[in-house]
């Protein structure tokens, strides 16, 4: 059956705000819920009715996300490609690793989507708006999410900027968006922008959810070896700012950088015959020249949160008791597995969350927590507010509180606020509180 | 128009008329008749303002002009006019509920913040006011603004404005607040045609709404803080610049204004005559409804026949041709237009004749106007009793003062002012006659200075280039300033400024002798910088290698030495011509460079031969096929739009021919 649109998600980010997280396992990895992070966009795509769904992926990640679908009874298949993480690749060059395979499919739409992004849009109302306003470009905005919950680890000062989108009040086009981080004092728009008769909303409470339905030719073009496009290296901080400008740009001053340029090259000669004097070469291609894209939103008030953060993924994690059923419906994977084994006399509070094949001693106690899968909670363990990776051995007597634990705790010991990826770190009987237990590099 | 609304206030709701205070439509038009009193569809323009703001239940309208000649007749004029309105001859002050005009004048009002001090100083206002400006046309819904206003004070003293908008001003708006965050006349020599918006405002205020083109009518409800804030401070001398003061010290004043953006509602200010006339060609089209040109705005009778189809409207006692030839017209009264003439979008005043054939578009035409035969109008306005020859043509945007006479076939150039007046500064000579030349054989008029109106005739350019969308439609009011406006797209700006850099590297580089690579990389950074295609690169190293040979040139010996001096210069950079010259392609982007160049500089005319030769025989760099095919395929024929470079480059192509020819006999 032919697809009418092809998914890509982008999975081979190296989680850079995360890093205390991403240096133990990479992002897409993570556990959020019993599940890696990776789930939620494919069973969001799965949802939709796609069977086939491309990957990127860093290098050395192809096997186990390979294998992720049987695992967790996913029911697309996975085409899986790998990028060098040598030279510390940005989203447009995953894309670019992936441009070979999607060239030879003949879809109409990509929708490319980020490996963090968790939400319970349905995607297939983004597909629709997409088509049935005839856009070029749609982007998933959502109201910047607000985190209530304290990470672990310590206090972290660095707030990130929020994105400012700007958008046509009434029609939600977009007119203008640059990524948090990506401005200064000001953000300026460009003064075709100001010459529309309709007010722009611009907003800096609403988000860029990464999820983005690019018509086929417009993503050629970003795939173009002789667009302006070539040396980009991110999708959302510099690709989709040019899209965005792209429709507002005057064509007749257009030159070969933009669209219409590269998609169509005139040969020198014709060139004198048609602009011997002083015209600009360019003028030529406003006739012939493609339409300049038109960029939408697709704005999702509901659950959208993409887990690129410590903030936002701790966050999620501690939601997602609530939360599953909304972002990953109709699935057969339950947050508490049947093969969990839980001892009787062990107390597991109703808003916890525990993975398949853990084991539970008794008279323990976990509250409001996730513990992943294969993990063995010893007796007299105190669990409370926290996040277990997989493959977790917490030894009898610890009490644990708001932390994230992504390794064995194999000695007794009370850990408040942490982040726990290192078992090595931890000695018999201590106390930590607001520390990051990672392993560090010896340099003896 | 909005019912007549009950304000149940004590206090007396005020309005302010600002008769003078802005720019007027310049001489002769000023000469003749004061701003306020302007036709506009045969109805002054202040009786618009007076109408709305009596039918909005004002009680009270301070007109305040400057003490010249025209206040008289303002005086004059609210005086009657209330008369007529009453129906009756007593005066306006027995009638409680009615409308007062107090007519308030001073010697030296030069702006709006004067005219505001001036009325603070007297004590004339009372509370919360209206100011608007006496060219506006409006039919908002003004008591909506003024709950509005009162309501929004209410709940937060120090909001002193409500100001309305419905295309010049670029406003953010808090989306939940309605207040006021940024307020930016468009245009003007400081401001750049971007727009910048502090994200430290998206962070605190939530979402904003940016209207990058709100049209303003310039009405304002002013809370009676306004005119003490003038007086406190002597630098805001208009609105706008009280506007920016205010958004600017909010924390050290403490105060703030709302904004309301409408939807509805009409609103339009002739603030010039370009202006006047558009803004009469929608209350002629019947925008402006219930403000339309058959009903005297006086006495509220109907003194006009009004055909919907066509949106004419006629006296009685004119005679014109009804019918295909005459659209958006109004005629007063005992005018006679001929059935051949053609009129469109025009308004003629009482007592007009038109000749045969005569074509008047958009046009404002005074009383006792006459205009023989074939005579063309388009875009003017003709003053009291001009006598217009057989075969005039009137180009647009000119002004004919009231009482000239132009003979037969005179044509005026776009823009023209003309005066039945001498020059002021002749008056102590003799009476200079009136040239010939201008207003043909037996004519009487003096063209009037240019000087200023130039000025105002961009300006108008400029407002129709803004113009178009907006919800109340009309036309935008001019900013303050009448100084020579550069707006420039994003591109053009980025553009201007990589020019700009590339010449300040390459004189520098060629004053200092830097090697080839060095200046490369010095403009390929700046084309990084302003993001300049490969293309527009070449052209602006072409032009910048000449013209840093120019700037050479000039520093040492004059004209006299600016070939030398350009063909240094050239050799200096052949390394970095070279670098951006790699296809046939670049080279006719060099060529057309040149041309460009000759085009804009007409001193390297003499030299384009030149440069050619040593770009072509010296360094070849462009090859002859090249010069051959550019010259041949495209400066060729009547169409070459610079026959001199054409000419000048005749010989050196020819040659370049022949030596081709020869070349390809020798190898046969």
């Amino acid at each position: 059956m032919r697809q009418e649109a092809q998914a890509i998600v982008l999975a081979a980010g190296p989680g850079m705000r995360m890093t205390s997280l991403t240096s133990h396992t990479p992002k897409c990895l993570l556990p959020l819920g019993t599940l890696p992070m990776l789930c939620y966009p494919l069973h969001l795509l799965q949802q939709a009715g796609f069977s086939e769904v491309s990957v990127v992926v860093s290098e050395g990640q192809e096997q186990r996300v390979g294998k992720m679908v049987e695992q967790y009874g996913l029911k697309v298949d996975l085409d899986v490609a790998v990028v060098s993480t040598a030279h510390d690749p940005g989203t447009a060059d995953s894309l670019r690793q992936i441009a070979s395979k999607i060239k030879q499919r003949s879809v109409e739409e990509v929708v490319v989507i980020s490996s963090d992004l968790v939400t319970d849009v349905a995607l297939q109302d983004v597909l629709d708006q997409h088509r049935s306003r005839g856009a070029d470009l749609t982007m998933l905005t959502s109201p910047t999410p607000s985190l209530q919950t304290t990470p672990p680890g310590p206090k972290s000062k660095t707030h990130l900027n929020s994105d400012i989108i700007c958008t046509e009040a009434g029609s939600g086009r977009l007119v203008y968006a640059v990524a948090g981080g990506d401005y200064d004092e000001c953000v300026t728009l460009q003064s075709s922008l100001l010459n529309c008769a309709a007010p722009l909303l611009l907003s800096a409470s609403t988000q860029d959810a990464h999820l983005y339905v690019m018509k086929r030719w417009l993503f050629d073009y970003v795939l173009n070896k002789e667009s302006p496009c070539a040396d980009m290296g991110s999708l959302k901080a510099e690709i989709l700012p040019h899209i965005v400008s792209c429709q507002f740009t005057d064509h007749s001053s257009n030159d070969k950088l933009g669209l219409s340029g590269a998609v169509e090259r005139e040969e020198w000669d014709d060139l004198v015959k048609k602009y011997n004097s002083s015209v600009v070469p360019s003028r030529h291609h406003s006739l012939a020249h493609l339409q300049p894209p038109v960029c939408l939103t697709f704005h999702h008030p509901g659950l959208c949160v993409r887990a690129n953060t410590l903030h936002t993924y701790w966050h999620l994690n501690r939601k997602i008791n609530e939360l599953f059923n909304q972002v990953y419906p109709n699935s057969e994977w339950q947050l508490r597995h049947p093969t969990a084994v839980i001892i009787e006399r062990a107390q597991v509070s109703e808003d916890s969350v525990v993975g398949g094949g853990t084991m539970v001693c008794e008279k323990t106690n976990i509250a409001s927590s996730v513990v992943g899968k294969h993990c063995r909670i010893n007796p007299l363990v105190r669990l409370s507010s926290s996040v277990l990776g997989d493959h977790v051995t917490l030894a009898s007597g610890c009490v644990i509180e708001n932390s994230l634990i992504l390794a064995s705790v194999e000695r007794k010991c009370v850990i408040k606020n942490c982040i726990v990826t290192d078992s090595n770190k931890i000695e018999e009987g201590k106390t930590y509180s607001g520390e990051v237990l990672e392993a560090t590099q010896d340099f003896a | 128009m909005a019912p007549k609304a009950e304000i149940h206030e004590e206090q007396v709701l005020q309005a302010v008329i600002l008769a003078q205070c802005e720019q007027d439509y310049g001489d002769p038009v000023t000469q003749d008749v004061p701003k306020v009193l302007a036709p506009l569809a045969n109805t002054p323009l202040l009786e618009y303002s007076l109408e709305w703001l009596e039918r909005c239940g004002v009680e009270e309208a301070i007109v305040y002009c400057r003490a010249d000649t025209h206040l008289e007749t303002i005086r004059e004029h609210c005086r009657v006019a209330f008369m007529t309105r009453r129906g009756d001859t007593t005066p306006a002050t027995t009638h409680p509920g009615g409308l007062r005009v107090n007519v308030v004048a001073s010697e030296d009002c030069h702006s709006l913040g004067d005219a505001m001090r001036d009325l603070y100083a007297k004590s004339l206002l009372k509370g919360d006011f209206i100011l608007l400006q006496g060219d506006t046309v409006t039919t908002l819904d003004l008591p909506a603004l003024v709950t509005e206003h009162r309501e929004s004070r209410a709940a937060d003293r120090n909001a002193i404005m409500t100001c309305r908008k419905t295309t010049t001003a670029t406003l953010l708006v808090s989306a939940s607040t309605n207040k006021l965050l940024l307020h930016r006349r468009r245009g003007g020599r400081s401001t750049s045609s971007r727009l910048s918006v502090p994200t430290e405002l998206l962070q605190g205020a939530g979402d904003i709404l940016a209207y990058p083109a709100a049209y303003d009518p310039s009405v304002t409800i002013c809370s009676e803080v306004v005119p003490s804030l003038f007086s406190d401070n002597f630098d805001y001398s208009t609105l706008d610049s009280l506007v920016r003061g205010v958004i600017e010290q909010e924390e050290l004043l403490g105060y703030t204004i709302k904004c309301r953006v409408l939807e509805g509602g009409y609103a339009g200010r002739a603030a010039s005559i370009n202006s006047l006339i558009g803004v009469s060609g929608e209350v002629v089209g019947r925008q402006a409804y219930p403000l339309v040109p058959e009903v005297s705005q006086t006495s509220h009778r109907v003194r006009y026949h009004h055909d919907a189809f066509t949106h004419t409207y006629w006296d009685p006692s004119a005679k014109f041709p009804k019918g295909s030839m005459v659209t958006g017209v109004v005629v007063g009264a005992g005018t006679e237009v001929s059935p051949t003439a053609h009129l469109q979008n025009t308004t003629l005043g009482d007592h007009c004749t038109l000749g045969d054939g005569v074509v008047v578009r958009e046009s404002v035409v005074m009383t006792g106007v006459c205009v023989k035969g074939a005579s063309k109008l388009e875009q003017c306005w003709v003053g009291d009793n001009v006598v217009l020859g057989e075969g005039v043509v009137v180009a647009p945007g000119c002004v004919i003062g009231a009482g000239v006479t132009l003979g037969d076939r005179v044509v005026l150039a776009p823009g023209t002012r003309l005066s039945a007046r001498p020059p002021l500064g002749d008056l102590g000579g003799d009476v200079i006659e009136p040239d010939p030349a201008v207003c043909g054989v037996g004519g009487v008029a003096y063209v009037v200075d240019q000087e200023e109106e130039e000025e105002e005739e961009e300006e108008d350019e400029e407002e129709e280039d803004g113009g178009g969308g907006g919800g109340g439609g009309g036309e935008m009011d001019e900013s303050e300033e009448s100084e020579e406006e550069i707006q420039m797209s994003d591109d053009e700006y980025n553009m201007n400024e990589f020019q700009h850099e590339v010449q300040e590297s390459l004189s520098t580089a060629l004053r200092e002798g830097a090697a080839a690579e060095n200046v490369v990389l010095e403009i390929n950074a700046s084309r990084h910088a302003y993001n300049v295609s490969m293309e527009d690169v070449l052209t602006s190293v072409v032009q910048g290698i000449l013209k840093a040979g120019q700037e050479r040139s000039t520093a040492s010996k004059g004209a006299e030495g600016l070939w030398p001096a350009v063909k240094s210069s050239i050799t200096a950079f052949q390394g970095v011509l070279r670098n951006y010259v790699k296809k046939n392609r670049d080279q006719i982007l060099l060529l057309n460079a040149v041309e460009s160049l000759v085009r804009s500089c007409p001193p390297f005319l003499p030299l384009a031969k030149g440069v050619l030769f040593e770009l072509n025989q010296t360094h070849e760099i462009l090859d002859d096929e090249v010069i051959v095919a550019w010259y041949r395929g495209g400066a060729a024929g009547a169409t070459s739009p610079l026959p001199a470079l054409r000419t000048a480059l005749a010989k050196f192509v020819e040659w370049l021919e022949e030596e081709e020819e020869e070349s390809e006999e020798e190898e046969d």
